[in-house]
């Protein structure tokens, strides 16, 4: 009985605690969408998915980690994708300032990039250019890049390398490539292999 | 006629026609700048300043121009059409 009696505050304090847990995460869910935090997310996302690309100005910084263009894995970004275009919609941006507009076109337009990489122009499936950057280009930028050679960097590197069978495997289950393309990539590697005295 | 022999003239044919709208994107792009100049030009007049200008378009960095004459010339004609495109 004694027991109980010491262990009843210790209940109610539980309960307490509980409840007020349950009220912060049902407000938490019940909060609207911001477009800062819709932002913060498609970066941090985009910067795991984005492709790797030739383009001489770096746009954001790649995240680390092994990449995948599996068709499950590119199924999965366009589920990401459409989730984040729902919460686009339901932003109420009528009676924003014009410069937080503004931003928030922008997100529009980010993810319009994304569903043109997915499903307009799909380089993924016609273009053999495009794992020559996810592998080759991967791996250039992780050298390329300006000092210090952490090793972290080093390591980010090693998984770069270690991944190019991978992709180049998903590569061939994924492309439907037109011949020109084709032969563009051959020529890029061919060059590139001129250019190391054909040592690749 | 520009000067190019096969080989180059093919593979900048194939390079372009792998990145649809790249190329175009050169030619919309100074036509874009050059429409939003001459709208600032029209409506600071005398106040108009090309460096203010110049320096307004780089600090903001690789956004599209339509949303940039937006936010600096209040003007979101461009961003409604294109919109209205978009539907």
């Amino acid at each position: 009985m004694e027991l109980c009696y010491a262990a009843q505050p210790m209940l109610q304090s539980f309960l307490a605690v509980l409840l007020l847990l349950l009220c912060t995460l049902s407000s938490a869910q019940s909060m609207p969408d911001s477009l800062e935090q819709l932002s913060s997310d498609f970066c941090t996302w985009r910067a795991r998915y984005r492709p790797f690309t030739f383009d001489d100005v770096p746009r954001m910084e790649h995240a680390g980690g092994v990449r995948d263009w599996s068709e499950e894995t590119v199924a999965r970004q366009r589920l990401d994708l459409a989730a984040f275009e729902r919460r686009w919609k339901e932003l109420h941006s009528e009676n924003w300032p014009v410069a937080k507009k503004v931003d928030c076109q922008l997100v529009a337009s980010a993810l319009a990039r994304v569903r043109w990489e997915l499903d307009v122009y799909p380089r993924w499936r016609l273009d053999p250019m495009f794992y020559v950057e996810q592998t080759v280009v991967a791996l250039q930028e992780g050298l390329m890049a300006p000092p210090p050679f952490s090793a972290e960097r080093a390591h980010e590197i090693v998984v770069r390398a270690e991944n190019i069978p991978a992709i180049l495997l998903q590569a061939r289950s994924n492309l439907k490539p037109v011949q020109a393309f084709a032969g563009l990539a051959i020529g890029f590697l061919l060059r590139r292999n001129d250019d190391a005295g054909g040592s690749l | 006629m520009v000067p190019m022999d096969r080989k180059s003239a093919e593979t900048d044919a194939t390079d372009y026609a792998a990145s649809p709208g790249l190329g175009i994107a050169y030619e919309i792009g100074k036509l874009q700048i050059e429409r939003m100049l001459a709208r600032r030009r029209l409506q600071q007049g005398a106040e108009f300043n090309l460096r203010e200008f110049q320096d307004q378009v780089w600090m903001n960095g690789n956004v599209p121009f339509s949303l940039l004459q937006w936010e600096l010339l209040g003007l979101d004609d461009e961003v409604k059409r294109a919109n209205e495109l978009a539907q």
